[in-house]
């Protein structure tokens, strides 16, 4: 971060906000030495959308759409962490089946999420085809999606009090033949990113987070994980995870290697999730209806695909919001992006910024001015 | 860090801890020796203060330290001790235009990029001021072809107004008991309801309004005179209403009606149990008394220079649509034979009980068909059978009033066409079964005849219901179409100068409401070309000030009322009105249900 660089001449140059390793509008300005990158300053708010101020203004029920839109990738989560937050506050319970199946549709999320950074990541470090089959894979998750909700990428199933839609029979089994085939694609690439050479080159020990600096960076997710500590908000057992013996994987290379791998590790973990989920189901109501108006405060965290989601959400019983405040994972990441890219060189970028999986646009939901009172 | 642990989601894995800004130091010292994991600042505006909320991951609890600073004080950034808050940071000073002491990498309030992001928002301007507030029609008042305010009389009601509801639908069309009673309501298939099929019954408030005035004639006050006559031909519901409007504005209108009374196709098409006709006369003796419209009945206009020779300055022609189509079928002149406007109308208008037999067929799918059949019925007819030469789905009429009909024991038979009709003591009809074909022009499944196929079929009476086409006296000297409609322009003036014309004269056999429409949008013409500046355009009323639908919640998701009806035993032997209205508690009930979405923030 910002020193004092006066004796020696340095190169300042911005990486992004467009850039063709960049998904998504995120500028870091370097001062590198030669090649030798040694300072950072992260640029950041291009794409708001006022999306926490619109959130006051809407039915709190209305809101779950509106939260949904948040990020497209890991839409459900969102949904699913803005209605546990309502039914926290409220005291609502949620039928059982309707907790399976919110599970199975967020490891769903994280499943697609996954394979869709992976074909990035290898886009990144220059691995065409491996981009290619992973996405393709990827087809099959959004066919479940279009086959539960209608839509490729937003599910729309979450509501306050439990979901919105259920799975019958055949949606069942669909799941399950769909989980067998993806296991099989995937068990095809994965001496891909186990064995393969180039992409180890690439990626061994670049971008070293060490353990002892990532939770002081206030890391998240994959990120955290890479640096061998089992940080995963699935722990704490929320919706159905108690009932499915989750263990977080964890990868101690501390570096963008350790990270891609925690990722694809719970790709496997994600699909064994699903299974034992649609396996353990039980029958009943998949909606309790909650007709309360929510009055407290809530704060509510759930393991994205980036990391963990924090919501605080204060009610007034009405039924407008006083406060909907979202910390996505992205942005717990980007200090310890900093921290990462110091003392590396420039062709090592696309990989140190693409290992942490940033999301921008659901980082800068944000603005919120409240005035006049 | 102890990850294992298991700890339910709820409140009680919060911790809550206040601290004053002196000692916020000291107690992330604190957390930061228990290897805490910075999470995000949240921070709230409440009134002088800010609040902020700095969270924490401890164990797999969150911690939450809450300190207050009055607006403009100086904050204590936290970015020495977690160096990871610079971001979050950086937003609270964007947003919130909060000074942090010691935050490194300071954007200085331009970390987000928007211009002056501390003053505006997306949404709505930050300092000071309301929010900004739209206003739209209304889905039911774009469909009413009369754009009569929908959503504010609506909520003139559940205020407990009706008298204000009822001049509110006066503005825009002149009858408002009537069509309480006989509109189609096309405003209820706009409204957003609908579509759980709840929608609000608007027919029912406009009706609730109109039984609630203690007098139709209302006090109102006539511009002054401007010493312009107007002839109207046709005392129909498009001729009304250009009487009224014009007769406001101050001109001097005669009203020309052939019949003995005014009222048109709503006089003898409608039938009693619909529209009780005191409420008919009393509504458009109102009306033209209050705008000063001179009526002369029994008087037939055969040519309209006779009237501009008078000293009538403008002419509307709103004759109707009085031609009835014939069936085209050999022995059709019976006598037994009748057609449906005569019959409704010497029972309608003339309250006279013809002798029908114990069986009648009606021939027809149209609303007179249905009209027939009931009052076939209620005249004491054993059999009442309609025959129809398509299929129900492509039936012409109102849905609930075929079901009423169903309900009163009217019997329907679809896919027949009559071809031959022999006059005996009874007679007997020979019907052609027809199947559905290719699709015609109006999108609906043209019958073919199928080959062979013959009914034959008993009855004392049968009535042809086929529709009327219009028929134009050759001395009023307009140009008609093919169909001998008159073809008028957008402001429905016709091709002589100082002539306009509307109602079902130019669109052929169509409802209350469009004649109304027709009539309203002639009268404004009129009016500007007598020298006025015409009627006022539907425009947005952005000065009513619409309470917040918050607190109402319960009445916003309540069922639609169920109206009071007749029961059918009952009703089958009398004319006596079918529907018995909504009741003061009802009407606020429903009027309270509507979702105000002519209204948004």
């Amino acid at each position: 971060m910002s020193k004092q660089l006066v004796e020696k001449e340095f190169t300042v140059f911005p990486f992004g906000p467009q850039h063709p390793v960049l998904p998504e509008p995120l500028q870091l300005r370097f001062t590198v030495d030669e090649e030798r990158i040694v300072d950072v300053v992260p640029n950041i708010g291009y794409v708001h959308r006022g999306i926490e101020r619109a959130c006051e203004l809407n039915d709190y029920r209305r809101n779950i759409f509106l939260c949904e839109r948040i990020c497209g990738i890991c839409n459900f989560m969102h949904a699913m962490t803005y209605c546990e937050s309502i039914e926290m506050i409220t005291d609502a319970e949620v039928p059982e089946r309707a907790r399976y199946l919110r599970t199975v549709w967020a490891e769903l999320q994280r499943l697609q999420s996954h394979l869709l950074w992976l074909g990035l990541f290898a886009d990144g470090i220059g691995f065409e085809s491996l981009f290619m089959q992973i996405w393709r894979d990827r087809e099959i998750v959004l066919e479940l999606n279009e086959r539960t909700a209608g839509h490729r990428i937003h599910l729309s199933t979450c509501a306050i009090g439990g979901t919105r839609k259920d799975m019958d029979h055949e949606l069942i089994s669909r799941y399950s033949s769909s989980m067998e085939e993806l296991r099989n694609r995937i068990d095809a690439i994965a001496p891909v990113f186990y064995k393969d050479k180039a992409v180890q080159k690439k990626t061994v020990g670049k971008g070293i987070l060490p353990k002892s600096r990532a939770v002081a960076l206030g890391a998240a997710g994959p990120t955290i994980r890479g640096s061998g500590i089992p940080q995963d908000l699935r722990t704490l057992s929320y919706e159905a995870y108690r009932e499915l013996d989750f263990e977080p994987i964890v990868h101690d290379g501390e570096d963008a290697y350790s990270r891609a791998l925690v990722r694809f590790d719970e790709v496997y973990q994600s699909i064994d999730l699903i299974n034992r989920a649609l396996d353990q189901m039980p029958k009943g109501p998949i909606l309790q209806k909650n007709t309360v108006f929510p009055s407290g405060v809530a704060i509510n965290r759930v393991e994205q695909p980036r990391g963990e989601v924090v919501y605080y959400v204060q009610g007034n019983g009405t039924i407008h919001l006083e406060r909907c405040r979202v910390r996505t994972p992205t942005l717990a990441n980007i200090p310890a992006l900093l921290e990462m890219l110091m003392g590396y060189e420039v062709p090592d970028i696309p990989t140190i910024v693409l290992s942490i999986d940033p999301c921008m646009s659901c980082t800068e939901r944000i603005t919120y001015v409240k005035g006049g009172k | 860090m102890d990850q294992q642990q298991s700890v339910s989601k709820s409140n009680a894995s919060v911790e809550d801890v206040r601290v004053e800004k002196a000692n916020l130091y000291l107690k992330l010292n604190e957390l930061k020796a228990e290897n805490a994991r910075f999470l995000t600042i949240t921070a709230l505006d409440i009134g002088n203060d800010l609040e902020i909320i700095y969270h924490f991951e401890r164990g797999s609890h969150v911690v939450n330290l809450i300190t207050r600073s009055r607006k403009g004080d100086p904050i204590p950034s936290i970015t020495s001790f977690f160096g990871a808050a610079f971001i979050a940071e950086n937003e609270v000073q964007d947003l919130f235009n909060a000074k942090f002491v010691g935050l490194n990498v300071n954007f200085g309030g331009k970390m987000l990029k928007i211009e002056a992001a501390t003053e505006t928002t997306l949404l709505k301007p930050a300092v000071g001021e309301a929010p900004t507030i739209t206003r739209f029609f209304g889905r039911c008042r774009d469909e009413c072809p009369a754009m009569v305010n929908i959503p504010k009389y609506i909520r003139q009601i559940a205020a407990g107004d009706p008298e204000g509801a009822y001049n509110t639908v006066a503005e825009r069309a002149p009858i408002p008991a009537i069509l309480g009673r006989v509109c189609v309501a096309p405003c209820q298939q706009g409204c957003r309801q609908e579509r759980r099929e709840n929608n609000i019954q608007i027919r029912l408030l406009k009706r609730y309004a109109a039984d609630s005035m203690s007098s139709l004639r209302r006090e109102i006050e006539r511009s002054e005179p401007t010493g312009k006559r107007v002839a109207v031909v046709g005392g129909g519901p498009s001729g009304i209403t250009v009487a009224y409007y014009l007769g406001m504005l101050g001109h001097e209108v005669t009203v020309f009606e052939k019949a003995r009374r005014c009222g048109g196709a709503m006089l003898w098409g409608i039938p009693k149990y619909r529209l009780p006709k005191d409420v008919l006369q009393e509504e458009i003796s109102a009306r033209f008394d209050e705008a000063g419209v001179s009526l002369e009945t029994g008087v037939e206009i055969k040519n309209l220079d006779t009237l501009f020779k008078d000293g009538f300055d403008a002419v509307y022609v709103s004759i109707g649509a009085m031609k009835p189509n014939r069936m085209m079928v050999e022995g059709e002149g019976s006598p037994k034979v009748l057609d449906s406007m005569d019959f409704l109308t010497s029972v309608n208008a003339n309250n006279e009980t013809p002798d029908l037999g114990d069986e009648v067929i009606v021939v027809g799918g149209g609303n007179a068909a249905i009209d027939a059949a009931r009052v076939s019925k209620r005249l004491g007819v054993r059999d009442v059978t309609v025959y129809y030469r398509r299929t129900e789905t492509e039936m012409p009429a109102v849905l609930d009033e075929i079901h009423e009909a169903m309900r009163e024991g009217v019997s329907f038979d679809f896919l027949a066409q009559p071809v031959k009709i022999i006059s005996g003591e009874r007679l007997t009809l020979s019907f052609q079964c027809m199947i559905p074909g290719e699709p015609d022009s109006s999108g609906r499944r043209r019958p073919v005849p199928l080959e062979g196929a013959i009914l034959l079929r008993e009855a004392d009476t049968l009535i042809a219901a086929i529709g009327n086409g219009v028929e134009i006296p050759p001395g009023f000297g307009l140009e008609v179409d093919r169909r001998g409609r008159l073809i008028v322009d957008e402001n429905y003036a016709t091709s002589r100068k100082g002539v306009w014309a509307g109602g079902d004269n130019v669109t052929g056999p169509r409802f209350v409401i469009e004649a109304i429409r027709d009539g309203r949008k002639a009268a404004s013409d009129m009016d500007k070309y007598l020298g006025g500046r015409g009627l006022p355009e539907p425009a947005l009323d952005m000065d009513e000030l619409v309470q917040k639908p918050t607190n109402e919640e319960k009445d916003l998701d309540t069922a639609k009322v169920l109206v009071r009806e007749l029961d059918v035993y009952y009703r089958i032997k009398n004319f006596e009105e079918v529907e018995l209205g909504l009741n003061e508690e009802e009407a606020l009930r429903e009027a309270g249900r509507c979702w105000r979405c002519d209204w948004n923030e």
